[in-house]
């Protein structure tokens, strides 16, 4: 948790952003999308069990 | 329309409104980059190469986060938020301005979920500011009425299309619904 970033406002602007890494930002987003459809999967599943 | 890159289509309008601005991301973005990372990672790189400021509300956060089944899917979903540079915002700085948007929402506020209702406040709380925007997918959660679309950008996905809109207040408009109730 401790490398997020927290406001209590608008954050300090930038004047020059870092680059995106686009090899490493696409692995990432495919790794929380693998987890995504697992929890859509069970969200499904729990619905049809009648669990939630 | 101008032609994007591959799997996005922008707007004018839309690159005027993020080019060096604070951006607040829904939950449904994050959601749908994580989807379709290949199309959305275009998204998020337009933002960043336009010296936009990416932030997210905690609640929007936690709406996320929520569902991990281990600490190990957590710090996955974390990572994206410094990948990306997304800054996290309090909504404790908020409390006033929903007290404002269950008002001038009135019966529409029903069907609005708590975390829409914050972003509704966010864009309330910088109003005075032209360089705020929020970026969604579920732009009817937002009345046309009351928040004006600024720009949008299309991206395509596997099964559909997507318009991302970005917002901001009408403030002429929100003041004069609040004077009314």
């Amino acid at each position: 948790m401790s490398r997020l970033k927290y406001y209590e406002g608008l954050p300090p602007k930038k004047t020059k952003r870092k680059k995106l890494n686009m090899k490493e930002a696409i692995k990432a987003l495919e790794e929380v999308g693998k987890i995504i459809r697992k929890e859509m999967e069970y969200e499904k599943r729990s619905r049809r069990v009648g669990i939630i | 329309m101008k032609k994007g890159v591959g799997e996005l289509v922008l707007s004018d309008s839309f690159t005027d409104a993020i080019k060096n601005s604070y951006v607040l991301l829904d939950t449904n973005i994050l959601l749908k980059a994580a989807l379709n990372s290949k199309s959305y990672f275009l998204l998020f790189n337009h933002l960043i190469d336009n010296n936009a400021a990416l932030m997210i509300l905690d609640v929007c956060k936690w709406e996320f986060f929520k569902g991990s089944a281990s600490s190990i899917e957590l710090r996955k979903k974390e990572n994206i938020f410094s990948i990306f540079d997304i800054g996290i915002i309090s909504s404790r700085i908020l409390r006033e301005q929903v007290e404002q948007v269950i008002k001038i929402y009135r019966r529409f506020g029903r069907d609005v979920s708590l975390v829409d209702m914050f972003l509704a406040a966010f864009l309330v709380r910088f109003s005075h500011s032209d360089k705020v925007v929020l970026l969604t997918s579920n732009y009817k959660d937002f009345p046309w009425n009351i928040f004006n679309r600024i720009g949008i950008a299309l991206v395509n996905e596997k099964k559909q299309i997507t318009p991302i809109v970005a917002l901001q207040l009408n403030k002429t408009a929100f003041e004069k619904s609040l004077d009314k109730f």
